[in-house]
């Protein structure tokens, strides 16, 4: 029982990490119908950027939010000198121009931070919280607070707001949005430049859990894209079910049937999933529809 | 566009003709160079030495490289080897199997060199392995796989310096013996070094009474353990053995502690460095692993049979590099001083520097350990020249017995 229990706990650890990046994935998607690979570099300069600062003895609030902002600034910039020249390219091409980048900006991390793993500080004291004999960290449960946070705060400006409504415009039908006076193209800016800044918010939760590398983005970005699509991709509260999903059965799979069956485990359950329901747990059937 | 087609064809079919040419010329050459050196009326020794300097294996290639440059520089201060200098042919191969055998190839077939040493990574070694043999030059590799000099009949020229993993799992097991600990869980990552340890431990098991009750493993990359941890905990192992490179290892002690489990933790020669301790902090307090001796040279006794070895290496590379030589360097060190104990015996072509590598290599004591080259076996070692490592205040310590 106290397995299970821990069992349980790792797999929501995981799987809010697996989520959180996902959420990147599904605000540029939702927007320009693009997806973004490059979403786990920005994870990855969130969490090296955070270590930077920290090191150099920039107050951790202070780093938290320069490190938000920097990355934010690089997403505007990915997004500027190369989505937007390459507009009315199909998305296919966008997205292999996403990798291109991907590997670019993995390329300059490796100069940068170098090969090593580093280590950035938990955001609180993180001695292991004791439920009924199974355990998790203080920053397990930040990932997941951050996580249930962002859902939020993306439901309120996607519905609740005008440049929600202007978001889900351009994903509709971009030439009626232009009619409206809505420009696609500073709303395809503005969602790189949020999801940027998710992806940092990401890379700073998952930091201190996972000794951030240059070369962490290739597996986060993949197991993300992967919750974003079991979730159904452009949905937001999809995403974060897809992650938890993923994590609980990696978790469960390693706990009871074998750890080196993980990755077989979790993949074959997803592609089940996706035959019996090919849009996602919460992806809507019709594709021409937007919306988060 | 036509008109130009014709001279193009006509071009190529004269180079490619030429460099055929050339190709057989130099075959012809490299065929001599064995035997005229031997002659004795060589004006230097030269070898080879491919090394990873740059690239994902750097950590490892630079010590390698700083040393054989060391040796080279202080044997020909010192008037080179019975008056001929030494000249070493340094060779970055970028951490690339590719570039490793483009390199091995220039150094044989257009230097002519008489030895050829490296590379770093067991990838490269088995890459220039192939073209070692099929060129009869000797070879003596600072890689850790086993398969780089077995099967020996297959490594007819092919040695090695470093000690294998199935040095690093006996000195694990006999360690576990010493501390009456008999049930063990293993937490392997799921590449090949770690697949590699966990072979080892099964097919060394029953020799030392082990029993391994719990199997798992990971990915590099895997941000969370616990569940592994949990099964290893619940299947009343006495020891967690987790056979990794960074980051797996920090991740692994760090959920251990988390978890509460107080289980002692046994790593690999993998992390025998500071990064681990860096990352793990104090979940990294305890941590036993196997190592050679040159991660802490100041800690080795005077009583030592290496003492001397270590110690003058190790003072000459920190006077002249501001780093540690590692482990690594002591592989750079002893590969190149292997080379110029059978030069010194008047091994002076590629034939006798082989012959004299098998056969007149005994109880040699190297930075690494004590060798014992025989026709049976090319690497030389056994589990003894690895030394047992503890974690304590942030330091590696050397584990008294």
């Amino acid at each position: 029982m106290g397995d299970l229990l821990q069992f349980t706990l790792t797999g929501v650890t995981i799987g809010s990490i697996y989520a959180i990046v996902a959420l990147g994935f599904v605000t540029i998607y939702s927007v320009t119908k693009v997806i973004n690979l490059a979403q786990g570099e920005f994870v990855m300069l969130g969490g090296l950027t955070m270590y930077s600062l920290t090191s150099a003895g920039v107050p951790y609030l202070l780093g938290f939010v320069i490190t938000i902002i920097v990355v934010s600034i690089l997403g505007w910039i990915m997004e500027y000198l190369l989505i937007r020249r390459a507009k009315g390219a199909d998305p296919i091409s966008l997205i292999i121009l996403t990798i291109g980048t991907a590997i670019f900006i993995r390329g300059i991390a490796s100069v940068v931070w170098g090969k090593d793993q580093l280590r950035v500080a938990p955001f609180t004291e993180n001695t292991p919280v004791n439920i009924a004999n199974a355990t998790i960290t203080p920053q397990a449960i930040w990932v997941v607070v951050i996580m249930l946070l962002v859902v939020f705060l993306l439901y309120i400006l996607i519905d609740k707001t005008m440049v929600g409504k202007a978001f889900q415009a351009s994903s509709v039908n971009p030439l009626a949005a232009r009619l409206m006076g809505i420009s696609p193209k500073r709303m395809s800016s503005l969602s790189f430049t949020l999801s940027a800044a998710l992806g940092a918010l990401a890379g700073l939760a998952i930091a201190p859990i996972m000794f951030p590398s240059y070369d962490m983005g290739t597996m986060l970005g993949i197991k993300g894209f992967s919750a974003a699509i079991l979730g159904g991709l452009g949905s937001a509260p999809g995403a974060v079910i897809g992650g938890l999903l993923i994590g609980l059965l990696e978790s469960l799979g390693a706990g009871y049937i074998s750890s080196g069956m993980k990755d077989a485990i979790t993949f074959s359950a997803i592609l089940l999933i996706l035959l019996i329901r090919p849009s996602g747990i919460l992806g809507e059937k019709s594709v021409g529809k937007g919306g988060l | 566009m036509r008109k130009l087609l014709l001279p193009l064809l006509l071009a190529m079919m004269t180079a490619l003709f030429l460099a055929a040419c050339s190709e057989s010329v130099e075959k012809e050459e490299a065929g001599k160079a064995g035997g005229s050196a031997g002659s004795g009326e060589v004006s230097e020794y030269k070898i080879g030495a491919i090394y990873s300097k740059t690239g994902p294996n750097s950590p490892l290639g630079e010590p390698e490289w700083n040393a054989t440059k060391l040796i080279e520089e202080k044997i020909n201060s010192e008037g080179g080897i019975n008056g001929v200098p030494l000249k070493i042919i340094l060779a970055d191969d970028e951490s690339s199997q590719e570039k490793a055998t483009q390199e091995a190839n220039r150094l044989i077939n257009d230097e002519k060199v008489l030895v050829l040493l490296g590379s770093s990574g067991s990838g490269e070694s088995l890459a220039i392995k192939g073209i070692a043999l099929q060129q009869q030059v000797p070879m003596i590799s600072a890689a850790a796989s086993t398969h780089i000099v077995e099967p020996v009949e297959d490594a007819k020229w092919v040695f090695k310096t470093p000690q294998s993993d199935r040095h690093a799992v006996e000195r694990v097991y006999m360690y576990l013996n010493e501390q009456g600990i008999s049930k063990i869980g293993t937490i392997i990552d799921s590449n090949a070094f770690g697949s590699s340890g966990l072979e080892q431990m099964e097919a060394l098991a029953d020799e030392y009474k082990i029993e391994i009750v719990a199997k798992e493993s990971y990915n590099t990359q895997d941000p969370d353990m616990s569940a592994q941890l949990t099964k290893i905990n619940g299947a009343k192992a006495e020891a967690i053995v987790v056979w990794g490179t960074n980051p797996g290892p920090a991740v692994v002690a760090k959920n251990t502690r988390d978890l509460g489990i107080d289980l002692p933790i046994i790593g690999s020669h993998g992390i025998a460095n500071q990064n681990f301790i860096t990352l793990a902090e104090a979940a990294a307090e305890g941590v036993v692993i196997p190592t050679g001796k040159l991660l802490f040279p100041s800690q080795i006794s005077g009583d030592d049979v290496q003492f001397d070895a270590i110690s003058s290496f190790y003072k000459a590379y920190t006077d002249k590099y501001s780093s540690e030589p590692t482990n690594f360097g002591s592989y750079g060190y002893d590969n190149i001083m292997l080379v110029i104990d059978a030069l010194k015996n008047g091994a002076t072509d590629r034939e006798a520097i082989r012959e004299h590598l098998e056969n007149n290599i005994t109880n040699w004591i190297g930075t690494t350990g004590v060798f014992n080259f025989s026709d049976k076996d090319h690497n030389g070692l056994t589990a003894d020249s690895l030394v047992m490592a503890v974690v304590k205040d942030g330091k590696w310590m050397l584990l008294e017995k």
